[in-house]
């Protein structure tokens, strides 16, 4: 049998096929009872803000790609939580801590005036690589707002099983009683599903502060500020999805919650 | 990418899939399981999917990551159902050969012929497998094959070219010319 044979055979017995009708009409099916049951991987801030924002979905997809840049071996974090809203005053932040078993550090207002807004309990999955659950957890989410700006605050335990190995450079760093809290900056283009990348796009691809994200109705670009710490086994991250707030800003913040023990 | 997007793209790259998966696992059965599933994992994993950038390949990688994951499961199941499957698979796999322009005699060698291929590809261990049912299942270029496995474009030539060494001395064996 000589190799010509042989490819031609190889194509021939391996060639595509159509899956059976029965087994697309199941395909399809079990990928409705996903949607509808909600497993489909919509990301977590996605659902968690989206009735408080309003915000057009790729805007939100953009968290998950944050959630995958910070992360290593959790390539992924998605769930959903409590309704928007669940509790409204801030005296009511013992009892979501008991809800989400965790003691986080928290104010019900910061001195440049953004104030508590509302609370809610996080539902969230942590995933590898692979798409594998490696762990669940709750943790809880804050809004302070400051005239129409909102600045979220989310509050998540730390496993020692897992590894959020931080693989970009912070824009900023600084130190607040031994704690180090990282600034990031970073640039987000929201472009509709058959937007086609000019060159410039792909340059700014390659830094590691922009993303590009899929499915909005319009091109859009938007900065998007956070900074992340870890205290006393909690995770902490301020966001603000609508423009960017300087890192003295989200700094001086971070050093309130950090004294608010 | 949407759920609309993942449902577009079963009906785009379906058969490229399944045929991919179906002789990756060597079963019907058990390759429309791991096409279903893809295309639900892929539903889970939706935001890190790019409607624009080559989606066929990422579900097959996610293929390629739900089989290997699987792949004790899928090994007792095929312990148990191997000869019956291989039959199985002669009997209702899908008619082989153009019946318009071959023989009787001529469909059944031909039938013979690939249902034996498919026989030494399934027999292939993991590491050959793979490349081979990418590149002709798939119909996927070196270039994506190597991305999808993580291995350099010189190892998964060396292993298609293996894989297909073993196959024609498999099929000599046999009798075929």
């Amino acid at each position: 049998m000589n190799d010509n044979r042989l490819d031609q055979l190889l194509r021939e017995s391996l060639a595509s096929e159509q899956p059976r009708p029965e087994c697309n009409q199941t395909l399809h099916a079990r990928m409705e009872a996903a949607q509808a049951s909600g497993k489909a991987g919509i990301p977590m801030k996605h659902r968690r803000m989206k009735k408080t924002l309003v915000l057009a979905a790729a805007l939100c997809a953009a968290f998950a790609v944050a959630a995958t840049a910070y992360t290593t071996l959790v390539a992924s974090s998605s769930g959903s939580s409590s309704q928007y809203g669940e509790f409204t005053s801030y005296s009511q932040l013992e009892q979501a801590e008991k809800k989400a078993n965790l003691e986080i550090n928290a104010i019900e207002s910061f001195s440049n005036g953004y104030t508590f807004q509302q609370m809610s309990i996080s539902h969230s999955k942590d995933k590898d690589a692979d798409g594998n659950v490696i762990r669940k957890y709750k943790g809880i989410d804050i809004e302070y707002t400051k005239g129409d700006h909102s600045i979220f605050l989310s509050t998540d335990p730390v496993s020692k099983n897992v590894v959020y190995a931080d693989d970009r450079k912070p824009v900023d760093t600084a130190v607040f009683d031994g704690i180090t809290v990282s600034y990031y900056n970073d640039t987000y283009k929201f472009v509709p599903p058959d937007y086609e990348l000019t060159d410039e796009d792909r340059a700014n691809e390659k830094k590691d502060n922009y993303f590009i994200s899929y499915g909005s109705d319009e091109v859009e670009e938007r900065v998007m500020s956070s900074a992340y710490w870890t205290q006393d086994g909690v995770k902490y991250s301020f966001t603000s999805i609508s423009g960017e707030v300087p890192a003295d800003t989200l700094f001086a913040m971070a050093q309130e919650l950090i004294a608010a023990e | 990418m949407t759920a609309a997007q993942l449902s577009q793209c079963a009906d785009r790259y379906g058969a490229e899939i399944y045929g991919f998966c179906k002789h990756l696992t060597g079963s019907t059965a058990e390759g429309e399981e791991l096409y279903q599933d893809t295309f639900l994992k892929a539903m889970e994993l939706s935001e890190q999917i790019d409607a624009a950038n080559n989606p066929k390949s990422y579900l097959l990688s996610i293929a390629v990551r739900l089989w290997k994951n699987k792949k004790r499961k899928f090994a007792w199941r095929t312990r148990i159902a191997a000869m019956q499957s291989a039959d199985a698979e002669e009997e209702h796999g899908q008619p082989l050969g153009d019946p318009n322009t071959l023989s009787p005699e001529e469909a059944l060698l031909d039938r013979e012929y690939k249902a034996a291929v498919a026989r030494c590809v399934k027999a292939l261990p993991p590491s050959y497998r793979l490349p081979i049912c990418l590149y002709y299942a798939a119909e996927l270029p070196i270039r994506e094959i190597a991305a999808i496995l993580k291995l350099p474009e010189g190892t998964v030539k060396r292993r298609l070219h293996h894989a297909r060494k073993q196959i024609k001395q498999e099929l000599e064996g046999m009798g075929y010319e």
